[in-house]
């Protein structure tokens, strides 16, 4: 029976056509919440794993500067991975320019287990981000030089220079860290700034574990001078304005699915107008209105599940442009990545998809109930008239 | 005779204007009815009310013995999908389907095994001379051919109750005494209790029984 009704509801070209261009609408509008919720979630997690490659789970500094890392510390951090890392600031330079950077020195070996980075030092070698070896033009085997302060052996004079050849340009996949860190020998480091077997960061994987609530645990047995982070305190505030954003401008956009809504609330009212003939001849040769419900839910619910479907197509294409075309490159230093990706979970889909069906039941309701209104005798002499 | 249909001081208003008027009358089963009147003078609403395609403003209309309006919609529908068969005067062909499939939409609607459905219509079509129409579109046909596809949709279920509004109303008299007695022998073949509407004095003579309307108010 259905298959029947269907073929008389459908068999026009018109109509084929509008419910097309009426699924396309609100598809592409489905796709565009469904991206931009999905490149702050791509943006979220790319930045955390990028975070995560640099620093591990969790990271603690004391407050009073370099400390050595004795036992009751070690005993503190337990089973888990670690490494130690002493940072300071120094400045790259190379032919004429010059860049501030963040040298961090580590033990190659510990750091790969906490990072997952390989890190391979020779005697004499540096490791640079990928930004920083464009910014100045450096490649693996090239020289540059390395000013860092003396230290604690004088207060005022010159900064120590030295000359490092690059062993390897790495990336961390933020615009930032790749433009910034230079990773160096700790042992080295220790030497030329005169810190002997201090360092000022340790940082550490905790794995399994509600990170929050591993800080806290941590942060209460190291004691007050120890403050201890997650990997993406550094960008905290950042993260926390995406999610706030996330939500907000999923809430404004659900102005563009309603848009597309209206024009699903026109295919209702010119369906019914333009086959308002075989509904009344349907309802007078003995269709209830139980079957009409049906008919329009189906008609509903395929155009939601359809568009729904395209938009996951749509979706699928925008992500592939956000990834290989080139015009879709965003500047790292205003974004932090220099690739945006879109990466969606399913409570978004669900959120989304959801959201979309509210609206388009909603219109469907206004428009049964003006059909539903009308009196079969009523409607076939109009209709038929 | 059993009451088969009875309506019961029926009335039916349009806003101020009352088509029909404190209307009573009986159907017994298996009779053949004809309701005479003047155009306007309400004989279809009347028809269209026993049929279930509207429902009085007040007053009762029995189906064997049960009250229409108490009918939920599931059970009216079922009414007019198995029980009534209305040869429409306009004919009420779907233009986007061929005389085939608009003649079995009812049973497609009930539910039913077309094919079964299917053999009944093309036996009652050869005996109406529309064979060859079947496979056509409305628009193909001719007045009268349209009119006898029409009468089959009504009968293609067998109802108890055959209503026909204007049946003859476009065809010359010749055709009309045709579909006249093609509806009485049909009617009588399944047993069906015939009313038919018609300001056609010619087509109210070949009825016994008449009932006349005029202004809303039954004569008969």
């Amino acid at each position: 029976m259905f298959k029947s009704i269907f073929a008389i509801f459908f068999a026009e070209k018109s109509i084929k056509r509008f419910i097309i261009g009426v699924v396309a609408g609100l598809a592409f509008s489905i796709s565009v919440i469904l991206a931009t919720i999905g490149i702050m979630d791509g943006f979220e997690h790319s930045l955390k794993k990028g975070l995560k490659q640099s620093i591990g789970d969790l990271y603690f500094y004391s407050s009073k500067g370099p400390f050595k890392l004795d036992k009751t510390i070690k005993d503190i951090i337990g089973d888990h991975e670690y490494t130690s890392l002493l940072q300071t600031e120094g400045f790259v330079v190379n032919e004429e320019i010059s860049k501030g950077v963040l040298v961090k020195g580590i033990d190659p070996a510990t750091f790969e287990k906490v990072t997952n980075q390989k890190i391979n030092l020779k005697r004499g070698e540096v490791a640079i981000g990928i930004q920083l070896s464009k910014s100045l033009g450096l490649k693996v085997g090239d020289v540059l030089t390395l000013a860092l302060s003396k230290g604690n052996r004088e207060v005022k004079g010159l900064p120590d220079l030295k000359n490092f050849k690059v062993g390897l340009v790495f990336s961390h996949g933020i615009y930032e860290k790749d433009l910034r860190i230079v990773y160096i020998s700790k042992g080295l480091l220790q030497k030329l700034i005169n810190i002997r077997d201090r360092v000022n960061v340790v940082t550490l994987n905790i794995p399994g574990k509600d990170l929050e609530e591993a800080r806290f645990d941590l942060s209460e047995k190291l004691g007050g001078r120890f403050r201890v982070k997650t990997f993406w305190h550094e960008f905290g505030s950042l993260l926390e304005a995406v999610q706030i954003e996330k939500i907000l401008i999923g809430l404004i956009f659900q102005l563009v699915v309603l848009i597309s809504v209206f024009n699903v609330m026109a295919f209702i009212i010119f369906l019914n107008e333009k086959k308002s003939q075989e509904i009344f001849l349907l309802r007078a040769l003995g269709l209830n209105q139980k079957k009409i419900l049906r008919i329009w839910l189906t008609i509903m619910f395929g155009v939601w599940f359809l568009s729904c479907a395209v938009a996951m197509l749509l979706v699928q294409l925008f992500n592939y442009l956000l990834t290989y075309a080139s015009i879709f490159k965003v500047p790292g230093e205003i974004y932090h990545l220099g690739r945006l990706n879109i990466m969606l979970t399913k409570y978004d889909y669900i959120l989304v998809f959801g959201l979309a069906l509210v609206w388009l039941l909603l219109v469907f309701v206004i428009g049964y109930a003006r059909l539903r209104k009308k009196p079969i005798l009523e409607g076939l002499r109009k209709e038929f008239a | 005779m059993n009451s088969f249909i009875e309506l019961s001081n029926v009335k039916k208003s349009y806003g101020q204007f009352n088509a029909l008027k404190d209307v009573s009358l009986t159907l017994n089963q298996g009779s053949h009815y004809v309701i005479q009147g003047a155009s306007g003078s309400g004989k279809s609403t009347l028809l269209y009310l026993i049929g279930g395609l509207d429902s009085p403003s007040s007053g009762q209309i029995y189906f064997n013995g049960e009250d229409l309006s108490s009918f939920g919609d599931e059970k009216l529908a079922s009414y007019r999908n198995t029980s009534v068969g209305l040869v429409f005067q306009f004919h009420f062909l779907l233009p986007s389907m061929n005389c085939l499939d608009n003649i079995l939409l009812p049973s497609r609607i009930g539910g039913l095994r077309v094919g079964k459905v299917k053999k009944e219509v093309l036996s009652i079509a050869e005996n109406l001379g529309v064979t060859h129409c079947l496979k056509k579109f409305p628009y193909e046909l001719s007045g009268g051919e349209q009119q006898r596809v029409n009468i089959i949709r009504a009968l293609s279920l067998k109802p108890k109750l055959l209503l026909c509004d204007e049946p003859t109303g476009n065809l010359d008299s010749s055709n009309s005494n045709k579909v006249i007695s093609l509806i009485k022998e049909l009617a009588e073949t399944y047993g069906s209790t015939l009313v038919v509407v018609t300001h056609d004095d010619g087509v109210a003579h070949q009825f016994p029984q008449k009932f006349f309307l005029k202004d809303g108010v039954l004569d008969d």
